[in-house]
């Protein structure tokens, strides 16, 4: 990588709290509790509650008290600022489209300047990884849900209705998704990412559906799905009609080909004992069996 | 006029200097380094001052003979890093001939044309310790048509008084802390005028690791830079004090340390041209 990125202690914790850190852990419940909760405030707010506190010339925020938390804040920082910030920007993709200048406005909306969208060195496709990420949490919360309340028992019924709800995240940002979708492939360094996105989409539907197989399946379970998945979200993107109901027939029949497919397969495999057995009566005829 | 912006900074460093004394860290605060001579530390500035003094007219005309015209590909390249949009607020300090301002305002142009020479608003801040550098910058914006978006103001890079807090979006100082004699303070007041979110960006002379390069680069600067300095813009000194000084600079690893512990975040840095030149950057939260 041509941009180096220090990953440079801050100063709170280069002096003395790796005793205090080791005490920590003991709090950490709490701790995160109440962290979550002050996120909750600042983010709610549209302050910068949790930035300020971290400055060395900035003002002391009383909200946020006792050093061992300030000392956690600043070590999570990095992340979390950039996630607020991202999770802002969303909201402007409908106007702006999956660009760096919905990022900036995003930084603008928490209360941060716009130059803060420089922290993402891949621009746009920061914002659109993030945006994949984050359906992905929502769908396994979702599908979690689902499986709980226990109407729908089949599989295949789950995994279609993953998909669907996976694509109506997609849908607000309709408009734009042929553009992201351009971003996520026309570099290759993005590419390899949004692949590996994409196959872990996959394989956390089938995890959360259930999934017991430890051989050549896992792998063609996991494949023809991305397969489905992608060829309808490439079809919705087109598609012109009314609450994309043209999207879900599409998707119908492609999970009806997947059961052919899987007929096939198991077919072949019948073919295969078929054609090992009758092997086997031939050595016997031919008397070649020791 | 000299003369007093001499004892003016004289009476600067001296402020600091008592500052400093006050807090008292015990290393070398009475001396500072002027190229690889020791100086006293209320000395350094009047001395750089001098030397840009001389060098101020052919300031530019000397960047290109001395850089092959390569910085100004380091100078876009810096431009491009910080992404300017429209609606941000620029201070450029140590930018007296306004090179790193009139790219900025360009690109902005370039980017929305229409609403660029519509609007109204004071888009950068040049800020420099040197007025002769000011007057030459001030008469370039003119000649490109920039004088309303530019704001210039002499001040010291290490105490801008003029500056409120959290006012900028983006700090730039382009080949010019090095000639600062405290970085700290440098560092903090341009932590102090960023606004929250505001990035912190430095182009600078560098180390180069390349084994190779470095005889080169060592032979060109310390044999050839001083005599383009005497054919061209008629003083020595002057050039053997560029190439001295950028020896002293601390280290791309060193500098991106130092920034952050004067209160910067997510600190990166990027080398151009074998680590010749560097570009740092960071982030105020």
């Amino acid at each position: 990588m041509l941009f180096k990125r220090l990953i440079l202690m801050p100063r709170l914790v280069k002096t003395s709290s790796i005793c205090l850190k080791q005490e920590r852990t003991y709090l950490a419940v709490s701790l995160l509790n109440n962290k979550l909760r002050l996120r909750q405030i600042s983010f709610n707010n549209n302050q910068i509650l949790r930035f300020e506190s971290i400055g060395s010339t900035g003002p002391i925020n009383e909200k946020i008290q006792t050093d061992t938390l300030n000392q956690n804040e600043s070590n999570e920082n990095e992340e979390s600022v950039e996630e607020i910030i991202l999770k802002n920007a969303l909201k402007f993709v409908p106007e702006y489209g999956f660009t760096t200048e919905a990022i900036s406005k995003g930084a603008m909306e928490v209360g941060l300047s716009s130059a803060a969208k420089g922290i993402f060195n891949n621009g746009a496709f920061d914002l659109i990884d993030f945006f994949y990420k984050h359906s992905n949490k929502n769908l396994e919360a979702y599908l979690e849900n689902l499986i709980q309340e226990g109407k729908i028992k089949r599989k295949n019924e789950l995994i279609r209705s993953a998909i669907v709800y996976r694509l109506t995240l997609i849908q607000p940002y309709i408009k734009h998704w042929p553009q992201a979708m351009a971003i996520q492939t026309f570099i290759p360094s993005n590419a390899l990412v949004s692949i590996e996105n994409l196959l872990k989409l996959c394989d956390q539907i089938w995890h959360q559906v259930g999934d017991n197989s430890i051989d050549i399946n896992w792998y063609t379970k996991r494949l023809t799905l991305a397969a489905v998945y992608k060829t309808t979200e490439l079809f919705m993107i087109q598609d012109k009609s009314e609450n994309f109901k043209d999207t879900y027939e599409f998707l119908d029949n492609r999970l009806k080909d997947l059961g052919t497919f899987n007929q096939v397969k198991s077919n072949f495999s019948n073919l295969a004992q078929a054609v090992n057995g009758s092997l086997t009566v031939l050595r016997n005829v031919l008397n070649l069996r020791n | 006029m000299l003369k007093i912006s001499k004892a003016f900074f004289r009476q600067q460093s001296n402020v600091i200097n008592l500052s400093i004394r006050a807090l008292s860290t015990g290393t070398n605060s009475q001396e500072a380094d002027f190229g690889f001579k020791k100086v006293k530390y209320e000395e350094k500035q009047a001395k750089v001052n001098e030397v840009f003094n001389n060098v101020a007219e052919k300031y530019d005309l000397m960047n290109d003979a001395m850089s092959f015209g390569l910085h100004r590909l380091w100078k876009n390249q810096f431009i491009q890093d910080i992404e300017p949009t429209p609606g941000m607020r620029l201070i450029d300090v140590a930018g007296g001939t306004g090179d790193i301002t009139f790219r900025y305002l360009n690109y902005l142009k370039n980017l929305n044309p229409g609403h660029f020479d519509n609007s109204r608003d004071i888009v950068a801040t040049v800020c420099d310790i040197n007025e002769n550098m000011l007057n030459v910058g001030k008469d370039r914006s003119i000649n490109l048509g920039f004088q309303d978006k530019i704001n210039w103001k002499v001040g010291n890079a290490e105490n801008l008084i003029l500056e409120k807090e959290n006012t900028y979006d983006v700090y730039t100082i382009a080949f010019g802390i090095r000639n600062c004699t405290n970085l700290e303070n440098v560092l903090k007041e341009a932590y102090r005028v960023l606004k929250p979110g505001g990035r912190f960006m430095c182009l600078e002379f560098s180390r180069t690791e390349n084994p190779v390069f470095k005889r080169v680069y060592d032979f060109y600067s310390f044999q050839m830079i001083p005599v383009m300095g005497y054919l061209i813009a008629g003083d020595w000194n002057s050039y053997q004090y560029l190439v001295e000084s950028i020896r002293m600079f601390p280290s791309q690893d060193e500098f991106a340390s130092l920034i952050s512990d004067c209160g910067f975040r997510l600190v990166s840095y990027k080398n151009l041209t074998n680590g010749a030149v560097a570009i740092h950057s960071g982030f105020k939260f």
